[in-house]
């Protein structure tokens, strides 16, 4: 026999022996489908097995009822651990530290609320004898100094001081020269502006009457005080022609060629209707 | 401008006084040292493997021969900057776009609008931003932020976590929350080193103003026929509106920049130069 012939032989034999194993199933399944639908008691065992299957699927509502209702609880406590998640992300996000250094009146509100906290505390503290007043009224200063940056809040600024007897060199003279400024009339403004800076120890902590303050020293030769002074203006409000222009000239006065460059080309950005016009 | 002031070589001394602080936080939720070598190790396997051939085939290398008016200009300032010369890529794009990629040995990236467009002074700023994120070591930190992020979202998908037991929210909402409080801590570190790459270039490019501010205005606008028209003292007023939105939302919706708005950081950088200035 050859090779090839030896297996066809073998698989003919398979062949047959699956073929009858085959048959003998579909018989069997034949006779059971018969036995199936043509008795009485099979049709009993169907409206059995139906009461059945109601009963079970009453039970299987009822389950899945409560699992929902459940779910829906659970999604709804997750969505709300999540919003609350989400709302810690956004507050701890919103109150990050600012990455500029100009005045704006947002910052200025959010250094007043803290201030007000820190004053607060501090008087607390006071009572219990862990801080002296001196720290309470220099509290009070730059609350009465930061609230004086808000626009048109003078009045507020007056009611700081006279809350807490303030009699800083701010109290005293600062907020006088912001009323003078107020009012035009610039000979009290800058007489007040320049008590304050020598009773604050020749210091402007506030940059609208530092603005004077360094005029001042400008006129009267001190250019290298005036630049001192002039520094915390510039920070705070660097798209103010005038600042740039007084930087200028105390440039000039003191022979800083690359300073009167660059102000003046600043100066004429700042001027300038469009960038177009800029030469 | 006459009586330019020079660079001294140490750029280090015009990064944005917040950058070490908001460079620690970066690190701090940056898991590990370890898994950062790691991240990174993907990203020279990987990334770079796939996208340096792009850029060499599909762009434009420049050199002594192509665009060396470009090549000359970069290696000036690289030498400014004490540093090495990186390779730059000319692409195809509407927009206006400079960039520095890669890690180790980083490319910058120019698209043909931005050099069809900007002026000679407007494109040595934008090139010099580049050098300067080279320089100042941000490549690093770009690269991780990226990759962190991009590992986050995969690990959501792919690792099954249980729900945190006690807070009703699953695995895959926790990775979300997580992955959203680290994108708003890298855009915070993208937008400092945005404000120091821009005192950088500009102490690079000897304090010409106009030319950078012009740059910045038109790769924001995406125009330079809106850059010409825009009035420099209306434009830095905006940020005055912007910060009148108070609302947690409103905040939100400016710390997810990961570069600053354009009228805040015009004003910074005036307010760098004046400051420069006086020193």
């Amino acid at each position: 026999m050859a090779f090839w012939e030896i297996g066809k032989s073998k698989d003919k034999n398979n062949e047959q022996t699956s073929n009858d194993a085959s048959e003998s199933l579909f018989s069997t399944g034949k006779k059971k489908l018969k036995g199936l639908t043509n008795t009485n008691d099979s049709k009993k065992t169907v409206e059995e097995d139906s009461t059945f299957i109601d009963k079970g699927m009453d039970k299987i509502k009822e389950k899945s009822l409560q699992a929902t209702g459940s779910a829906i609880k659970l999604s709804g406590l997750a969505i709300r651990k999540v919003y609350e998640a989400r709302l810690n992300i956004v507050n701890e996000f919103s109150n990050v530290k600012n990455e500029w250094s100009f005045i704006d009146q947002d910052t200025v509100r959010k250094d007043i609320e803290k201030l007000q906290k820190d004053l607060k505390d501090a008087r607390s503290d006071f009572k219990k004898d862990k801080v002296s007043i001196g720290v309470i009224n220099r509290i009070s200063e730059r609350l009465a100094i930061t609230t004086s940056l808000l626009d048109d809040s003078l009045c507020t600024c007056e009611k700081v001081i006279a809350e807490n007897d303030l009699t800083t060199p701010f109290a005293l003279y600062g907020v006088k020269s912001l009323r003078a400024i107020e009012k035009h009339d610039m000979n009290d403004a800058i007489s007040y502006a320049m008590s304050y800076y020598k009773a604050n120890g020749f210091k402007a902590d506030q940059p609208q009457i530092a603005f004077y303050i360094a005029q001042n020293l400008n006129e009267n030769g001190k250019y290298n005080e005036a630049l001192n002074v002039i520094k915390l203006v510039v920070k705070s409000y660097p798209e103010n022609i005038s600042v740039h222009k007084l930087l200028c000239t105390i440039h000039t006065n003191t022979g800083n060629k690359f300073g009167v460059a660059l102000e003046s080309e600043i100066i004429s950005l700042l001027e300038s209707s469009t960038m177009s016009e800029v030469v | 401008m006459e009586n330019k002031k020079k660079l001294n070589g140490n750029i280090f001394q015009y990064v944005h006084p917040q950058e070490q602080e908001i460079t620690e936080r970066l690190k701090s939720n940056l898991i590990s040292d370890e898994y950062c070598n790691q991240l990174l190790e993907n990203y020279k396997l990987f990334e770079l493997e796939t996208e340096l051939p792009d850029y060499i085939g599909k762009c434009l290398e420049v050199n002594e021969i192509q665009l060396p008016q470009i090549y000359h200009m970069t290696l000036e300032l690289a030498e400014k900057l004490e540093m090495e010369l990186p390779t730059v890529f000319v692409f195809e794009s509407y927009y206006f776009n400079v960039s520095a990629e890669g890690l180790e040995k980083p490319w910058i990236q120019i698209s043909t609008k931005t050099l069809e467009n900007f002026e000679e002074d407007e494109l040595r700023f934008v090139i010099a931003r580049e050098l300067c994120h080279i320089k100042l070591g941000h490549m690093k930190w770009e690269v991780l932020c990226e990759e962190f992020a991009k590992n986050i979202e995969t690990a959501a998908q792919f690792v099954p976590l249980p729900p945190i037991p006690g807070a009703a929210i699953t695995g895959q909402q926790a990775f979300d929350l997580y992955g959203e409080r680290f994108k708003l801590i890298s855009a915070n570190w993208n937008r400092i080193s945005e404000y120091t790459v821009d005192r950088c270039a500009l102490a690079t490019c000897d304090f010409n103003i106009r030319p950078a501010i012009m740059a910045i205005l038109k790769q924001i606008l995406n125009s330079s026929m809106l850059a010409q028209s825009v009035s420099l003292l209306s434009f830095l007023k905006q940020t005055d509106a912007i910060m009148s939105f108070t609302t947690n939302a409103a905040k939100f919706t400016r710390v997810d920049e990961v570069t600053p708005y354009g009228p805040f950081r015009l004003k910074e950088l005036i307010s760098f130069a004046s400051l420069t200035g006086i020193e």
